[in-house]
């Protein structure tokens, strides 16, 4: 630690063979958010380059008390939420909205719909296939959340500083997230033809 | 509490962070629920899916780390490329100094003696880029060609004299360059600017500053060294780089600068090709270096497009009736001629930026 501290306080002195080293030295950490968050390889290089190059920019901001590998992290999901922002065209806002007005109803009977489960039919590997492809289809903004705090195992208190937002929010919106995600990932089960539907499907 | 409560407290607690009383409160619910039940293992399931794809592996791409690296250091370059303009200017201003000092030698002779009459033939030098011998031999051709607005001969040797009257005190050091000029005599008059690229440097304040220059065709070279050292004390490190300096034989400029809330001081040292490793070793020795970037710039195609507009000028000056406009005619030639002096005196020469930084 101490050693990057010393290497961080270089490259805040312009001395970028100190920050190459940082660079081999969180690489792969960097490279493993981006691909979760990318999906895949050409974006997640893409996205991992910006990141750094982004982090070089703002090494004058990085303080000692934090973890520079955590920093670097909130530098790529930002990086990477402003790129979707950017394509989209707009905010991805009310994502933490939509089900509110939908009542409590829908998700009642959207559980219960869990009758002849889908999923349980399916192997493990098959799962986590899916899992990954539901990944992906989620919104930005859910699918940041699900990554910094189910894979990368960052606390409620270090997501909301990642995500610049409260701990109410990180809150509800990990549980509309894993909501979203148990969804689609049900949905595609069943596209995949492992189950026939027998109750009234909700999408 | 309802199943849509449920839904944020089974989320809660997959993450640890339910309170006793509401963990209590789930497992009652739990208990009367199955669709909740259900919701939790599945939750469960998708979690620890969701971990085993962080245990993948997550190599980077071995190109990752070079692409970042060169992009960054193109961006550096490209933010290099303002240093040598900097010192330019920064020469520039010490070079007004030394002509102040030196009781104006420089600039203000050169342009009497191009108002006089003796460049004024160069309306358009083209491809004047060869030795001594065949540049002599086209200065004449067009100072004769297009020379009308010189006058007769006799008053463009006037005048040369007279500019050689103006130069004589400042001229000390370049005396063999300068001094023998049969005024109006184009033979002469391309040598000095020829035999300028590899003056001694004794010649620097002085050398180019008083004669037609011909263009160059050999390659003119800066080289120039950017050294960061930290240092415990500015002001004794700041001493001690002067003293190396002028044990060395070094020309020195200083010029402390504020960086944000962190001191800074900047000196310039210019000190010949040969002595430069050693020198640039001692300078080294004074703190801790964290940077070194060496650049070689070619300049030959600055020092003739800056000579060229430079003749261009002189041109203009002689054939403008206006006094006004003459005036500011006169400062632009004398900054391009500044530049040019710089360039010169750069040339062949070791330049060294030693940026000392307060730990």
């Amino acid at each position: 630690m101490d050693n990057v501290n010393l290497l961080v306080k270089k490259a805040q002195n312009n001395d970028l063979s100190a920050f190459e080293e940082l660079v081999r030295l969180y690489q792969n950490k960097v490279y493993a958010l981006c691909n979760h968050l990318a999906g895949n390889r050409d974006d997640a290089l893409d996205l991992a380059q910006e990141a750094f190059i982004r982090a070089y920019r703002g090494l004058g901001s990085f303080r000692n008390e934090a973890d520079f590998g955590t920093w670097l992290h909130r530098i790529t999901v930002n990086v990477w939420l402003n790129s979707k922002r950017k394509k989209n065209g707009q905010a991805l806002v009310s994502l933490d909205e939509p089900y509110r007005g939908d009542g409590g109803g829908e998700i009642q009977r959207d559980v219960a719909a869990g009758d002849g489960d889908p999923l349980r039919a399916l192997e493990e590997k098959e799962f986590r296939g899916l899992v990954r492809t539901a990944l992906d289809s989620l919104s930005e903004e859910h699918r940041a959340v699900l990554v910094l705090r189910e894979i990368e195992g960052y606390s409620y208190e270090e997501v909301s500083r990642m995500l610049g937002c409260s701990l109410g929010t990180v809150k509800s919106r990990l549980s509309r997230a894993r909501e979203a995600m148990k969804r689609k990932i049900t949905e595609l089960a069943r596209e995949n033809g492992e189950y026939l539907p027998a109750g009234k499907e909700r999408r | 509490m309802d199943c849509r409560e449920t839904q944020l407290l089974i989320s809660l607690h997959l993450d640890g962070e339910l309170s006793k009383d509401e963990e209590a409160a789930l497992a009652g619910h739990l208990a009367a629920c199955e669709a909740c039940c259900r919701e939790l293992a599945l939750q469960e399931r998708l979690a620890s899916a969701l971990r085993e794809l962080s245990r993948e592996e997550a190599q980077a791409p071995p190109e990752l780390c070079g692409l970042v690296m060169s992009r960054l250091r193109a961006e550096r370059k490209a933010a290099l490329a303002w240093l040598p303009a900097a010192w330019r200017k920064a020469v520039a201003s010490a070079a007004a100094v030394l002509i102040i000092a030196g009781g104006a030698a420089g600039v203000t002779a050169g342009l009497k003696m191009a108002g006089g009459g003796k460049m004024i033939g160069f309306e358009t030098p083209v491809k004047m880029d060869a030795d001594a011998g065949g540049s002599t031999a086209q200065v004449n051709e067009a100072a004769s060609g297009a020379g009308n607005p010189v006058g007769p001969p006799g008053e463009a040797g006037a005048s040369g004299n007279n500019g050689q009257g103006v130069l004589a005190p400042g001229n000390n050091k370049g005396n063999d360059i300068s001094s023998p000029v049969p005024a109006g005599n184009g033979a002469d008059t391309a040598k000095p600017g020829n035999t300028g690229g590899n003056t001694s440097p004794s010649g620097q304040a002085s050398i180019p500053t008083d004669e037609p220059r011909a263009l160059l065709s050999s390659n003119m070279k800066i080289t120039s060294t950017v050294l960061k050292v930290a240092v415990g004390d500015l002001a004794e490190a700041r001493a001690k780089a002067v003293a190396l300096a002028a044990g060395a034989g070094a020309a020195t400029q200083v010029f402390p600068e504020q960086n944000g809330d962190k001191k800074i001081v900047i000196i310039r040292l210019t000190i010949p090709s040969d002595r430069a490793p050693n020198f640039i070793a001692d300078l080294a020795g004074i703190g801790t270096l964290y940077d070194r970037m060496d650049e070689s710039r070619d300049i030959t195609f600055q020092y003739n497009e800056t000579l060229v507009q430079y003749y261009d000028l002189q041109s203009r000056i002689s054939s403008s009736h206006n006094a006004e406009e003459q005036r500011q005619l006169e400062n632009l030639a004398s900054s391009y001629k500044q530049q040019l002096d710089t360039l010169m005196a750069t040339a062949g020469k070791r330049v060294i930026m030693l940026w000392l930084e307060g730990r």
